[in-house]
């Protein structure tokens, strides 16, 4: 008896310890003010749970989800909802049986008095993301940098790991990662400074690359793993930064001179001999390839336009034939866009029916352009594809995920300066719906974080490599590039 | 019988005295010192930042180094905290030479790892953090020292290690084992030596296993005592001491019958005793004390309070002849409105001496942003100062955070500066300004847009970026003056002449700044505008100065030494400088 008058205390005692439920509410016509602004998104069935808050000060608050009519999970708060992972994976996996759809019900108590905002839905697709993101964290800065590193972010939980910081290897700076087609075991990144070099990853050998050659204009740049997985096309570029007096704009990137070598991983050569593509007439750079490895999609520049115009500088995307077996480019590169402003970063989908790059006024850097905005070109139709996906703010670098459904790009739509990762649904017709942010397991308006996430790119697996063993390699002999 | 001049009663006095003449060289000498330890670093009461140094070697020490330095801003806190930490050292050393008892014999030993923590200190990037980990290096060692039953030693200390190397650091923490672990060697049977060296390794391997695989931190930071320090004068006083003293402790160890009894005579004694204490302070006078650099932190506070006559007067005594020094003197004339009127009485270094190039030095990108935060070009101001962040590896300051709001609030993002906002509103003595300007921020409504066209500042010199900045703030007058100085200094009197006429109409009224009356008789001579004594009224006395400078000039023109000869009399003259000054000198 005494048992039995004991469990009922502490059940009490449990029941008045969670949230208030909302009651006699008032309905509301507009959504909730919640940041992230998740209303409305899509989001795979194994990513990481979308926590948010309510962005007016409330006494309470109340979120409710329902997939079709039955509610299958509820939270209360003071207004910040951080979500049970097991139960969030439960809610999803329950709404893709159903009807791919989880309804969202948000409450909030001021006043003294509940209110109920206007449902939104966010449409579950069975598709899962790639379980991983890597990217670089790195203040937002002019020449100078501080402590930076490559991370990756597991998606379907908040962990994020390093995979090299700059502090094991004299502060130095490394960038631009990429993975030949997401395999985890197979990348290549640069790293400039003291331990300078170009590190290329292959089934956890770690050569360190000399690349600077005389016949190619400066180390290699920005790399493109070709599908085969024996080449990577580098670009070879000079660059130069200067800023501006005015303050609608701060920094404007430039290359003075630019080119597209190949280098074959195998043998350790670089082939410069490129044809079309290495022409001096021409500005070429960011390359990528096509699905079928057969054509080398490009940016190109006539350099005719100097420094002091560098607002002639205007990109287009080409394509150029490619023979993997004589490792030779076609003789005549096509232009497969162009606009009157200028289009970086093409990046063909898996299914080689879309291309997605991002445009701006002009020049090659468009992370300094408040208006760059993503593009997505139907390669079948030639015409372009209404996207929900852009701002206006930045948006600029961006990647496929492995299975072609999902883009991830940096955008600057918060506030401007510091960029953030957002992830957009890609349908069978091209078309980008809302975006959502990387999620997070606490929120940036208690801690923010002065960095920007940069040059973000789907990895399949979890990088298992450790960064002192790419910090040792960085320090040790190079190997020169033929 | 022997006389031992370090009795109980002098050896009080004389600690006394010490302390009291460090507080005083910390108050009247280096003030400056101890203001920037609060003013350039941030003390911030979120996980997030807690979370930076808890797993860092050294980091706990840092953290509470942190805590404690939000309270330099009060002069006699900073001072207090680092005479204790002097008092801290010596007293630890003094309680292990107790234990050994070799106190007396030795006591005035006992001093040179506090006067060699002195000694890091004035360095002004050295945070008392790290004088924390010294602190508690010397505490530990004597801690050590006091644990009578050796088993229990071994064990605790083993079981603390992870604590220790968070406290100490790697190279500290490193050292402080081996110390131990010779201690507890010496005077053991070979077989309980053997069983130490074997548990030895063991440890060894352990803290290197935890330190790859728990920490991610370079090497280097495990043998280092101060790795962030890119600082060599640092990393070589701290070899210094700690390898002085593991050398103090060994002839301790091994000549504990030495003492300056031997030597016969009071006054013998007092001589050696004295000697060393005054080699200590020579040799920290050569070799650690810049009063350079205080004079810099000095201007830099001065100009960040906006106290120009401060500044003014301080570069008057200093008379430093560095573009950072001179950069920031210049500043604070332009902001009394005496730039043209008395600059060539201090040094001047050309235009380099108005705006600072943007470098890898901390202080110089610190100061540069100063003179464009003044001259409200805030895209060179945000640009400089992001320069400076960057160059300190991500420690945070309060100062820097500050204005880095202030700076993204005037080149309207809104929401970027809330970022900041809110992190220093997370802070003790910064929160209440960071609320008011978040609430403030509530109001924020974009101006126009810039008029005229964009401009490219860095690249075709400091005249032809005043100009351009200069026409997008045609009404701002300290601009006006940075504009025509900076011709003066570059000797470019044509350009200088066009925009004077400008902004000094023919038949302005009233005295024109002495500098510009001398440049403008420069204008006569060269033929520029032959009618310009009719358009412009000039001070007799200048004209009397000028026949005074001619007829010197004209009899010494010849003369190697006229430089020297005409300093004194005419030295603040423009006329000297065309003649004697070469652009960018």
């Amino acid at each position: 008896m005494k048992l039995k008058y004991l469990i009922y205390g502490l059940a009490m005692l449990l029941c008045a310890g969670c949230g208030e439920q909302p009651s006699g509410y008032e309905e509301v016509v507009g959504l909730p003010a919640i940041s992230p602004d998740y209303t409305g998104v899509t989001i795979p069935v194994n990513i990481a749970p979308l926590n948010f808050y309510l962005t007016d000060s409330c006494e309470k608050a109340a979120v409710r989800f329902f997939v079709g009519e039955v509610e299958k999970y509820g939270c209360e708060g003071d207004g910040e909802f951080i979500f049970s992972e097991k139960k969030w994976k439960a809610l999803l996996s329950e709404a893709v049986k159903a009807e791919g759809c989880v309804r969202v019900e948000v409450f909030g108590k001021y006043a003294g008095k509940w209110k109920k905002f206007a449902p939104f839905c966010w449409q579950v697709k069975n598709v899962p993301i790639d379980d991983y993101v890597a990217y670089r964290l790195i203040e937002p800065g002019y020449e100078r940098w501080s402590g930076m590193g490559l991370y990756q972010r597991n998606l379907t939980n908040f962990e994020e790991k390093a995979i090299m910081e700059n502090r094991l290897t004299r502060n130095n700076c490394m960038n631009c990662h990429t993975f030949d087609r997401g395999n985890p075991e197979r990348f290549v990144f640069h790293m400039r400074g003291e331990a300078g070099g170009t590190l290329l990853i292959t089934e956890g050998v770690v050569k360190r690359l000399n690349t600077r050659t005389p016949h190619t204009l400066t180390t290699f740049t920005y790399p493109a793993w070709h599908p085969s997985g024996k080449y990577i096309a580098f670009s070879t570029n000079i660059t130069h930064q200067f800023f501006h007096g005015q303050k609608e704009k701060q920094i404007e990137v430039y290359d003075r001179d630019s080119d597209i070598v190949l280098y074959d991983v195998e043998k350790n050569e670089v082939v410069t001999d490129t044809g079309v593509i290495g022409t001096k007439r021409y500005f070429e750079t960011y390359p990528a390839w096509s699905p079928d490895g057969k054509s080398l999609y490009f940016s190109r520049a006539d350099s005719a336009a100097t420094y002091t115009d560098f607002k002639a500088l205007k990109y287009h995307i080409c394509r150029v034939d490619f023979d993997e077996q004589r490792r030779q480019f076609g003789i005549k590169a096509d232009t497969v866009f162009s606009t009157d402003g200028s289009c970086v970063f093409p990046r063909v989908s898996p299914d080689g029916n879309f291309l997605l790059f991002t445009e701006s006024d002009y020049g090659c850097f468009p992370i300094w352009h408040k208006e760059a905005d993503l593009c997505m070109l139907d390669l079948r139709t030639g015409k372009l594809v209404p996207s929900e996906a852009n701002s206006e703010e930045t948006e600029s670098f961006h990647s496929w995920s492995s299975d072609g459904r999902w883009v991830v790009f940096s955008s600057r739509r918060e506030d401007g300066v510091f960029t953030r990762l957002y992830f957009s649904y890609v349908d069978e017709n091209g078309s980008m719906a809302k975006p959502f942010l990387l999620p997070q397991s606490a929120f940036e308006k208690d801690q923010p974080l002065l960095k920007s996430y940069n040059v973000p790119v789907f990895v399949e697996d979890e990088i298992k490599i450790s960064p002192y063993d790419l910090a040792t390699s960085a320090e040790g002999e190079y190997i020169q590039v033929d | 019988m022997e006389v031992c001049l370090f009795s109980e009663v002098f050896r009080k006095r004389l600690f006394c005295v010490l302390l009291f003449l460090v507080a005083g060289f910390w108050y009247f000498l280096y003030p400056h010192h101890v203001f920037y330890q609060e003013n350039y670093n941030l003390f911030l009461f979120t996980t997030a930042f807690w979370k930076q140094y808890a797993w860092k070697p050294g980091g706990w020490s840092e953290y509470a180094g942190f805590f404690m330095m939000q309270f330099f801003r009060y002069l006699w806190v900073g001072i207090l905290l680092n005479v204790l930490a002097l008092w801290a050292v010596q007293h630890s050393v003094a309680s292990l030479f107790r234990q050994w008892g070799v106190f007396r014999q030795w006591y005035i030993w006992t001093w040179l790892p506090a006067f060699g923590l002195l000694g890091l200190q004035m360095n002004y990037d050295f945070l008392f953090g790290e004088t924390l980990r010294v602190v508690f290096f010397f505490a530990l060692l004597a801690f050590w020292g006091r644990i009578k039953n050796r088993k229990f030693n071994e064990v605790l200390f083993c079981l603390l290690s992870p604590c220790l190397l968070l406290l100490l650091g790697g190279g500290l923490f490193l050292l402080f084992y081996l110390l131990c672990f010779a201690g507890e060697i010496w005077g053991r049977k070979s077989v309980e030596k053997w069983r130490m060296i074997v548990g030895g390794l063991i440890f060894v391997v352990g803290v290197w296993w935890f330190w790859r695989y728990v920490y991610l931190m370079p090497y280097a930071w495990l043998y280092e005592f101060f790795p962030d320090a890119s600082r060599t004068q640092v990393v070589v006083e701290a070899r210094i001491l700690f390898y002085g003293f593991t050398g103090m402790l060994v002839a301790g160890k091994i000549l504990p019958d030495w003492r300056p009894e031997r030597l016969r005579g009071k006054i013998l004694q007092m001589v050696v005793g004295a000697f060393i204490l005054t080699g200590c302070v020579a040799v920290l006078r050569r070799y650690c004390y810049r009063p350079g650099v205080e004079a810099l932190l000095h201007a830099e506070l001065a100009v960040a309070k906006g106290s120009w006559k401060e500044m003014s007067d301080l570069a008057a005594e200093v008379r430093y002849e560095i573009p950072t020094f001179v950069a920031l003197n210049n500043l604070a004339l332009a902001k009394e409105g005496d730039l043209a009127e008395r600059m060539f009485d201090y040094p001047q270094v050309g235009a380099e001496g108005l705006i600072l190039p943007a470098g890898a030095n901390y202080l110089v990108n610190l100061f540069g942003h100063e003179i464009f935060y003044q001259l409200g070009q805030n895209n060179e101001a945000y640009r400089y100062l992001f320069e400076a962040y960057n160059c300190r590896a991500g420690q945070v300051s309060g100062h820097v955070l500050k204005r880095m709001a202030e700076l993204l609030v005037r080149i309207e993002k809104p929401e970027a500066a809330k970022k900041i906002f809110v992190q220093l509103s997370h802070s003790l003595f910064y929160r209440s300004w960071a609320e008011g300007r978040l609430r403030e921020l509530v109001a924020f409504a974009p101006s126009a847009p810039s008029s005229g066209p964009d401009f490219y500042p860095g690249f075709s010199g400091s005249v032809v970026d005043l100009i351009n900045m200069q026409q997008q703030n045609p009404d701002n007058k300290v601009l006006q003056e940075y504009l025509l100085t900076a011709c003066l200094l570059e000797k470019q009197i044509p350009v200088f002449y066009h925009f004077f006429a400008r902004f000094y109409p023919a038949g302005t009224a009233g005295r024109l700044p002495r500098h510009y009356e001398e440049a403008l008789f420069i204008v006569l001579q060269s033929g520029l505008d032959k009618a310009v004594l009719e358009k412009y009224r000039i001070s007799v006395e200048q004209f009397r100065r000028l026949s005074l400078y001619s007829s010197a000039y004209k009899k010494l023109q010849k003369n190697p030494e006229a430089a020297r000869l005409l300093a004194n009399d005419f030295g603040n003259t423009y006329w000297y400088y065309m003649h004697f000054k070469k652009k960018g000198s």
